[in-house]
């Protein structure tokens, strides 16, 4: 055991943490105190054994399921950084698919009323499945580009919900269409 | 040079808060072995120590908000972790002592150990079995020197951020790390000798 005054100096003193005044202090006293110099070589012999327990690390497994849990592009806390990546990376082409298709929706309700002329029509089928078919176009090249990307995030699932939506909204204008019309 | 030298935790953060979720990946990485080592040494179960594990990066994730890099990223996250470990043993119920929630400076005793070693004095210990007698040893030292010993081992932190972290007096950090050493040699008191020639 140590003289009372340099217990703690002690400990200070074997991990380096005592300031250069007080370890010449310290070192002066155990330089003449036999209690002291043999107390001091037992516990640096004790922290020398602790420095050898062993070593561990967490399995892939549970890094693989923290990881999951990350949100890849999206900080919560970072509002603008959210917004700034929802229109970066792959997120832009569906945005923009979105956004197009939401447009032409709106547009090709402009007019209620007015009777459809059978040839506009077919324009307007053929245009709306075009628009089908290009939607299904993007998201091919979506897929290739990104083959690595988690389509199983809560925000991508959203996202396709959305554009669901709008082909679903089409079909029925098309079935629309073509009833009044024929 | 790996690149995991180069770059600070404070802009891994950074990375990870501007939307590249690999640098959290990162994160994980560099503190994997010590953070490990810390709950498995404290709770002496690996599974539960896997599961904390988990625990201490998901409350870091939600936490990142309000970390604003005061301090250490390290001292921050094995002070989550600590309390991560502390509950669980609360809930556990695995302390040899009761867990004061306040500091109590009379909370320092040498255990009184019983001679766990079965061999004989002249026989040799090899470095495997001293490793296992200082784990059994560290195991039964009371939570609060143990937690002490084992932050100071693997976090990093100097024992004024351990107070810090853990919310007690220095003085009383530095009685409990003292009594967890002496404790320490106690337990290892007929072994001590033989593994000198280990070391």
């Amino acid at each position: 055991m140590f003289c009372k005054k340099y217990e703690n100096n002690a400990v200070l003193y074997l991990y380096d943490e005592l300031d250069p005044k007080a370890a010449k202090e310290f070192k002066a006293h155990v330089h003449h105190c036999p209690k002291c110099r043999r107390a001091l070589n037992e516990m640096q012999h004790t922290v020398q054994l602790v420095s050898t327990l062993p070593k561990e690390r967490a399995d892939r497994s549970a890094i693989r399921h923290i990881m999951h849990h990350v949100e890849k592009p999206f900080s919560i806390t970072n509002k603008m950084a959210k917004w700034r990546t929802w229109f970066s990376g792959s997120r832009l082409p569906w945005a923009l698919a979105a956004a197009a298709a939401s447009v032409i929706l709106v547009l090709s309700l402009w007019n209620p009323f007015s009777v459809p002329d059978p040839n506009q029509a077919y324009d307007l089928l053929a245009w709306n499945s075009g628009i089908d078919v290009e939607l299904d176009h993007i998201e091919l090249e979506i897929t290739e580009m990104y083959p690595d990307y988690d389509y199983s995030t809560e925000e991508t699932q959203h996202i396709e919900t959305r554009i669901d939506l709008i082909e679903s909204s089409m079909k029925s204008l098309s079935q629309d269409i073509e009833t009044m019309s024929f | 040079m790996d690149i995991q030298d180069v770059v600070s935790d404070s802009e891994l953060i950074q990375k990870y808060n501007n939307g590249d979720g690999r640098a959290f990946g990162k994160l994980i990485d560099r503190y994997n072995q010590p953070l490990m080592s810390y709950l498995q040494r404290m709770v002496s179960d690996r599974i539960a120590a896997h599961d904390l594990f988990q625990d201490t990066f998901f409350k870091v994730i939600r936490a990142l908000p309000r970390y604003h890099e005061r301090g250490k990223f390290s001292s921050w996250l094995f002070g989550i972790a600590h309390h991560v470990a502390i509950d669980f043993l609360r809930k556990q119920k695995r302390a040899r002592q009761h867990l004061k929630s306040d500091c109590e400076t009379n909370d320092m005793e040498l255990a009184d150990y019983e001679d766990h070693t079965s061999m004989r004095p002249d026989e040799h210990y090899d470095q495997q079995e001293l490793k296992t007698l200082l784990k059994q040893a560290v195991e039964t030292l009371p939570v609060e020197q143990k937690e002490v010993l084992l932050l100071r081992q693997y976090s990093g932190m100097t024992f004024k951020e351990i107070s810090e972290q853990i919310n007690c007096p220095l003085n009383t950090v530095l009685g409990r790390m003292r009594y967890a050493l002496l404790n320490l040699r106690k337990s290892l008191s007929g072994d001590i000798g033989e593994f000198d020639h280990v070391l």
